[in-house]
């Protein structure tokens, strides 16, 4: 392994002289005074490092360290030379023009640090074992600045660009948007470089280099549009401006210009920064880590490289003058007489005073001093848990060399110190709390004492402590809850902590909150609300979700987490997840209208660590959410959130107090962790003594919990496990065959809670259910059951005899139900009402035992028992069954009905009767089992294929796979096959005959839809009578549930109606099924019976994956635009229409909310319905151009074999990157559909409103099959 | 006969002769049709059933197609040597394209876009087949393959095509097939040697995700 970025080796090859300073060119700093083995890992660290600062700085390091390598032969007539791991010199060649002795005699420019990154690119990329996705992320980076000479002329002209240049409008050219994507790719490959190249271990501590950030650099090089636009509003502008006109000319000034220079530029940098940050303390009321924020933001990087100090320590300083902030320095007399606001100034005068003749010599004194110095407290011993294990801290040796070179700056340590300490206070008060408690400045007593804890606690370190405590990220972590720990433990901090939490209620009553303490659902609003309060405002977004990520990190480690793509991808997800910027945290973790930039994350690799992430995240948020809940409700919160372990004292979790929930869901995600990983725990164990202040006790009866708990979680089915996943409000992992992992909110369900999950047919709904369905089948079952049998008869049959049979297993029914069920012809009885009975015989039944295998488990085992040999027995057996059972009742209601049909077929339908009697006879039964399944089941149900010679085929029909395939598809195939709900009544009346006049043109049928709305249902049999079904049965108001006393209607083939009373409220459990198909739009064909409209608060595209939307209500005016786009030429083309509309089944168009591009046809819905976003509402060709791309992807669902053909044919697709003008990633669905649309409106409009496409010129064959295929087709 | 007469029998005395047969007719016709219905089921379950059944396990009953032959292209699998006479039973020959220490072969489809492919090693050992067998007049379906392989071990999306198309991989069978999800029609075969499912995912990270990628496009 030739490049391993988070491995440190202990070769020496590379070693520079001690004797060489490095000289930060960009400041009059010596930054080393001693260079020892300068190693990879200490060039990452000055690399890291710098780029933590910024880009710029970077540069400038790398400047300062050109002479330094290159006395060391290190560069050897190259640019750079790389020690890599096994000790073999890697030389960096570089392409350019650039001549070797001008380096050394100039500046190194922006040109050249890409230069030589875009060589150890190329580097990195032909070593042999370098990771394919590294290596496919480097591929060309080379030839880009090879083949690109503009960006190389592009970045040598930012090298020589000065206000003059940008004054001139340099970059006003209208090349520049092409220059700057080019440049855009190079800052993702050169974050894939760095990124790689800093490697695990040292994390940048705060304001990490974003791709954004760099952007933004970049812009702010070329515009300076930071500092230009400040100035123009400050007061002080006119005395800044000269300042910032120094500035600018030192852009071109090398390190040797003269001592008084360099002494003005010093004065006027603090003069400016000082202006500066006061304005932004008088103006602005952040919180310190959101001030450096703002102040990076403010300056532009081209400043503040020219500052003496980092902005981070000057702003200490400086909040330090304004009394607001002091907690970071060593209680020391002559530290405090330094920092102090009069110390500064005369420190600062001293150092100017000195300037040019003592400068290194004050450097030393004054700004750098060694760290040994700073730290004057005798050395106690640190806590044994920070200091034994693994703890993945670098080894020994790179301490030494950290040491040696006085690594750890005064400047690290105070800006490690506030690091420690913000993050410490954030988790202790919230950003809330920090706000109201007054912790910066507001309350002198509070602040006094925080800094007395901060102090104490540092003071109790070596030099050596000191090193390690801020040397990783997990030390760095140690130290925070080292911190907190100090800061809980101090009576005043904690009192003032619970008055935070007493106030802090996040609109949870304290009397809700306690008398619900353990309600999820009170934990879902709070957790709702957190996520709008993390919306609402930038910072707190920015806070929590940083801070949650830092604790995904630190505490719980991607290592662990996401072993996988660390392991694969060489901790490239540690790289990438510390590089998300804001926004991108914003569209990966709350989704919405960013969605967007989630879907343009470049690899499916990333997205996928992502997935896991928000997996991960959900369960923090829920986390919080509970912890919130709980301080809210207690006034003791302030005793100690990490000193409750001991109230512990049960290993049943159950008996758990609330008040530990918190402790006890950190500390089980510690164990749980641990136990996942099969590790030996210890450094775990650890982390949770010092992050809950838990002792070993405490951990132990965790660990005990889980494994109470582990076994009945596995126990459970992974329909359960879905449901309760998605009680807990967790997200689902991506799509898997096996069972879910364990979680750890699991812990905490009672038992009644696990019951009615695991056989509530709605999770919604789950905890209001009290008694299970021996027919609540779930969807997985319903579509796994419909997979394995063969056929839609024997499904039938196998139901039928499945229900004889589980006859002698209800004995409870007919008690339950205090008769027999109620006779044909006459109405349900209506809901018994009894409280917790459901009216359903068989439901009702409390006395059900232990929950036995599913209804169709057991059919499914039976059906392949049986299977085809067997299968002719069986229907034998089964109508018998049914003969013997003929009821008079049955009977005179088939006569009936026999008598109003085709003459000819009501006595054919009477040999049907077995069957229908049956279906009577247990109409109930039936339909709580149709209630609770998937639609491909009640399509099995009634289409007895060829049964009276007279099928039309329907029994294979258009196949089924996922719910949305089912929903529609085979019931509209299934001609004169319907089903519909009548009207809403309680104890609803019915004989179902009055309906029979319609019998022969189908269902003539007016009826009043669940909720009294109008939703009268005129139809043939030769339309879609599931839209018919859903249209009647469902409404917005009454979501998935099927209101009792509907009557349903269902029938066979058009000609004989089965009458079924809804006595109960059935849970429709799938949401795919009930949320289609409210009303038809207006309009004629083919519009009509082509496209419905979605409904509002649809979970699209289903209520389990984690990027789903909630769609919206649609307007009068999107629906018309969207029609319009419809009937602008669509509509007229048969072929188009046929291919969309072809099937039968309407397509569902939701309207969904954001600004998020055009639309979405995700896979689960499988064709049968469509999202579309704000954007595909602009009107015109913008709509049009939408939608019909949209529906190509319809089409490509549609009608197997034609996307296939269309790419063989034309050779576009994903193998040629070729998808036409198609830019949001190239696969072949996406070349299809954009040859879709573009044969229809390629001439109509130009794209961005000025590039045509001449689709016929570019793409000839493709535009030759879609003419043919696509609108042109018999 | 007797049958009947107890039919008859039962009618009371006073009952028209019309309505006797009638409900006679009625019986008759009646247990007729309850044979036409029996028979007309069992036909139905013993007839195979059509091609656009559900992707997955709405298969026809298993035929007795082997293994071997559903993870065989043209009668090669993994690992065979071929020969540069073999090479024709491969089809035509349209390319050959040398890729560091292996070599492959680009025989003819049925389209000209998407040429089969054949991979082989230094030895000549066949290490990966790739087939693509869409829209052929000869259509597969990916039932054929669950019903004698059982239950893939990974339903992959493919990221290459779209989510009209799943990838089901059978790892010790070292077979991969995409197919549309809606009536499960074979669009490509890959063929590769038994591997882990760490490694299939890693070796396909590019095409092949546990996850969709859609979302708004």
């Amino acid at each position: 392994m030739g490049f391993t970025p988070g491995s440190s080796s202990g070769d020496s090859a590379g070693q520079l002289s001690d004797a060489v300073q490095l000289v930060d060119p960009t400041g009059p700093q010596t930054l080393f005074t001693k260079i020892g083995d300068v190693k990879k890992l200490d060039l990452r660290f000055v690399l890291g490092k710098a780029f933590t600062v910024n880009t710029q700085r970077a540069i400038a390091w790398l400047e300062a360290l050109y002479p330094l390598l290159s006395e060391q032969g290190l560069l050897d007539g190259q640019y750079f030379t790389i020690p890599f791991a096994d000790g073999e010199r890697k030389v960096v060649t570089v392409r350019g023009d650039r001549k070797q002795g001008e380096l050394q005699s100039e500046r190194l420019y922006l040109s050249d640090a890409v230069a030589i990154l875009a060589a150890l690119a190329k580097r990195l990329h032909d070593l042999p074992d370098v990771d394919a996705s590294l290596k496919s992320s480097l591929s060309g980076f080379g030839d880009t600045l090879a083949d690109s000479p503009n960006v190389l002329e592009w970045i040598q002209g930012y090298d020589k660009l000065d206000k003059t240049a940008f004054e001139n409008g340099f970059f006003a050219e209208n090349a520049l948007a092409a220059k700057y994507h080019e440049i855009q790719k190079l800052i993702e490959l050169l974050l894939e470089v760095f990124g790689a190249y800093l490697g695990a271990n040292e994390r940048p501590p705060a304001g990490y280099i974003t791709q954004e950030k760099l952007t933004q650099y970049l812009r702010d090089a070329i515009f300076a549009d930071a500092i230009f636009e400040y100035l123009q509003k400050s007061d002080k502008f006119r005395t800044l401006l000269s300042v910032t006109d120094a500035l600018q000319q030192n852009s071109q000034v090398s390190i040797q210009e003269s001592a008084e220079t360099l002494q003005r530029r010093v004065t006027n940098n603090q003069e400016l920064v000082r202006g500066v940050i006061n304005k932004l303390l008088s103006e602005s009321n952040s919180t310190i880590d959101a001030l450096i924020e703002e102040f990076y933001e403010e300056f532009s990087p081209t400043l503040y490289p020219q500052l003496l100090v980092d902005p981070p320590r000057l702003i200490w300083e400086l909040l330090d003058e304004n009394q607001k902030f002091t907690l970071y320095y060593k209680d020391d007399d002559k530290e405090n007489q330094l920092f102090s606001s009069q110390a500064f100034e005369n420190a600062l005068k001293q150092f100017t005073q000195h300037f040019g003749e003592n400068f290194e010599k004050d450097l030393e004194e004054n700004l750098l001093r060694p760290a040994q110095t700073v730290v004057a407290a005798p050395a106690v011993t640190i806590d044994d848990s920070a200091d034994s294990g693994d703890t993945g801290l670098p080894n020994e040796e790179v301490f030494d060399i950290y040491r040696k070179n006085n690594v750890l700056s005064r400047e690290q340590l105070q800006y490690e110190a506030a690091w420690i300490s913000s993050d410490a206070l954030l988790q202790l008060f919230g950003i809330h709390g920090l706000n109201e408690a007054g912790v910066y400045g507001i309350d002198p007593q509070l602040y006094g004492d925080i800094r007395s804890e901060v102090y104490a606690l540092l003071s109790t370190y070596s030099v050596d402590q000191i090193n390690k405590l801020f040397a990783s990220d997990s030390n760095r972590m140690r130290a925070v809850a080292l911190l907190i720990k100090r800061l809980q433990s101090n009576p005043a901090i904690s009192l003032r902590i619970d008055q935070v939490y007493t106030h802090f209620k996040l609109g949870i009553s304290i009397s809700d909150a306690t008398a619900k303490r353990s309600s999820t659902a009170v934990q879902a609003q709070i957790a709702k609300l957190l996520q709008d309060e993390a919306l609402a405002t930038s910072p707190a977004l920015n806070i929590n979700l940083q801070n949650t990520v830092d604790s995904l990190i630190f505490n719980y480690g991607l290592n662990e987490l996401l072993p996988e793509e660390q392991r694969v991808n060489r901790k490239d997800a540690v790289w990438f997840v510390e590089h998300l910027d804001d926004k991108m945290l914003l569209a990966i973790f709350f989704a919405g209208e960013s969605l967007a930039a989630f879907q343009r994350l470049p690899s499916g690799e990333q997205r996928a660590i992502i997935e896991k992430l928000k997996n991960i995240l959900s369960g923090f948020i829920v986390s919080r959410a509970r912890e919130m809940a709980l301080r809210a409700q207690t006034a003791d919160v302030g005793k100690g959130l990490l000193n409750e372990g001991n109230g512990v004292g049960d290993e049943d979790a159950n008996a758990i107090g609330a008040g530990n929930i918190t402790h006890f869901t950190t500390g089980h995600a510690f164990s749980s962790v641990r136990e996942d990983l099969g590790a030996d725990g210890k450094g775990m164990d650890r982390a949770i003594q010092l992050h809950m202040g838990a002792d070993s006790g405490f951990i132990q009866r965790l660990n005990d919990a889980a494994r109470l708990f582990k076994p009945a979680w596995d126990a459970l089915d992974i329909e359960d496990q879905k449901r309760i996943y998605a009680f807990l409000n967790l997200a689902l992992p991506p799509a898997s065959l096996g069972k879910l992992p364990f979680t750890i909110e699991f812990m905490f369900l009672t038992a009644a809670q696990i019951n009615a999950l695991r056989r509530a047919q709605d999770m919604s709904n789950a905890a209001s259910l009290r008694e299970e369905s021996e027919y609540a089948t779930t969807y997985y079952e319903a579509t796994e059951f419909a997979q394995l049998v063969p056929s839609a008869v024997s499904e039938s049959i196998g139901m039928m005899q499945a229900l004889d049979e589980d006859e002698g297993v209800a004995p409870e029914e007919a008690g339950a139900s205090g008769g027999e069920a109620p006779g044909a012809g006459t109405a349900g009885p209506g809901p018994a009402g009894g409280v917790g009975d459901s009216p359903i015989p068989g439901v009702r039944g409390v006395k059900h035992g232990p929950r036995k295998e599913s209804l169709f488990n057991r059919l499914r085992e039976k059906l392949k028992k049986t299977k085809s040999k067997k299968a002719s027995k069986v229907v034998s057996n089964t109508l018998a069954k049914s003969f013997k059972k003929f009821a008079a009742e049955a009977a005179k209601q088939l006569t009936q009905w026999i008598g109003n049909i085709v003459p000819g077929l009501g006595t054919a339908l009477a040999a049907a009767g077995g069957i229908l009697q049956f279906l009577w006879k247990h109409r109930e039964k039936v339909l709580g089992a149709l209630a609770g399944m998937a639609i491909a089941f009640i399509r099995s149900l009634f289409s007895l294929p060829g049964l009276l010679g007279f099928g039309v085929g329907f029994g294979a029909g258009a196949a089924f796979g996922p719910i949305g395939a089912a929903v529609g598809g085979p019931m509209g195939a299934m001609l004169g096959s319907s089903a519909f709900q009548t009207a809403t009544t309680t104890g609803a009346t019915t004989t179902g005959l009055s309906q029979q006049g319609a019998a022969t043109t189908g269902l003539g049928q007016s009826a009043t839809s669940a909720t009294g709305s109008a939703a009268a249902a005129t139809t043939t049999a030769e339309t879609s009578v599931l839209a018919n079904l859903a249209a009647n049965i469902l409404s917005p108001a009454a979501i998935g549930v099927i209101a009792p006393g509907a009557l349903i209607m269902m029938s066979l083939f058009s000609t004989l109606y089965i009458i079924f009373t809804i006595q109960g409220s059935f849970l429709v459990r799938t949401p795919s099924l009930v949320g289609f198909y409210t009303n038809f739009p207006p309009g004629g064909p083919p519009l009509e019976g082509c496209f419905a409209q979605g409904i509002a608060g649809f979970s699209f595209p289903d209520n389990v994956r984690p990027d789903r939307v909630i769609s919206t209500a649609w307007t009068e005016g999107d629906w018309n635009t969207f029609t319009g786009a419809w009937n602008a030429e669509a509509s007229t083309n048969a072929c188009f229409v046929k291919r969309v509309c072809g099937t039968g089944t309407p397509v569902t168009i939701f309207r969904l909310p954001g600004s998020a591009y055009g639309g979405w046809a995700p896979s689960g819905l499988n064709g049968t319905a469509l999202g579309l976003y704000d954007l595909a509402f602009l009107g015109g060709g913008s709509s049009e151009y939408t939608v019909i791309h949209e529906l190509g992807h319809i089409i490509d669902y549609r009608n197997p074999g034609l996307r296939a053909d269309f790419i063989a044919k034309t050779g576009l697709g994903a193998s040629s990157g070729n998808c036409l003008n198609y830019e949001f990633g190239c696969a072949d669905a996406e070349a299809f559909a954009q040859a879709v649309v573009l044969g229809l409106i390629w001439d109509k409009y130009k794209f961005g409103g000025t590039t045509s496409y001449n689709f016929p010129q570019i793409a000839p064959k493709a535009y030759e099959w879609v003419v043919q295929n696509i609108y042109s087709c018999q | 006969m007797g049958r009947t007469e107890h039919l008859f029998m039962s009618i009371k005395p006073n009952e028209s002769a019309w309505n006797r047969l009638e409900k006679l007719n009625v019986k008759i016709i009646f247990f007729i049709l309850v044979f036409l219905t029996v028979v007309s089921i069992v036909l139905r379950l013993l007839t195979p059933q059509g091609r656009d059944q559900a992707s997955l396990g709405a298969s026809p009953t298993p035929s007795s197609s082997n293994i071997s032959n559903l993870t065989k292209f043209r009668g090669h699998s993994v690992g065979d040597i071929i020969s540069g006479t073999s090479l024709t039973s491969f089809g035509t020959l349209l390319d050959t394209k040398n890729i560091g220490q292996e070599k492959k072969y680009l025989f003819s489809s049925d389209y000209i876009s998407k040429p089969n492919a054949v991979i082989v090693d230094s030895t000549n050992r066949i290490i990966a087949i790739e087939e693509n067998v869409l829209g052929t007049s000869n259509k597969e379906y990916v039932s054929e393959f669950t019903s004698t392989l059982g239950s893939p071990d990974l339903e992959l999306y493919n990221l290459a095509i779209g989510e009209s198309v799943k990838t089901y991989v059978y790892l010790n069978h070292g077979i991969a097939i995409t197919a549309h999800t809606t009536d499960g029609s074979v669009e490509q075969k890959l063929f590769f040697p038994p591997t882990s499912r760490e490694a299939f995912l890693t070796d396909h990270v590019d095409t092949l995700s546990l996850t969709p990628t859609d979302g708004p496009e």
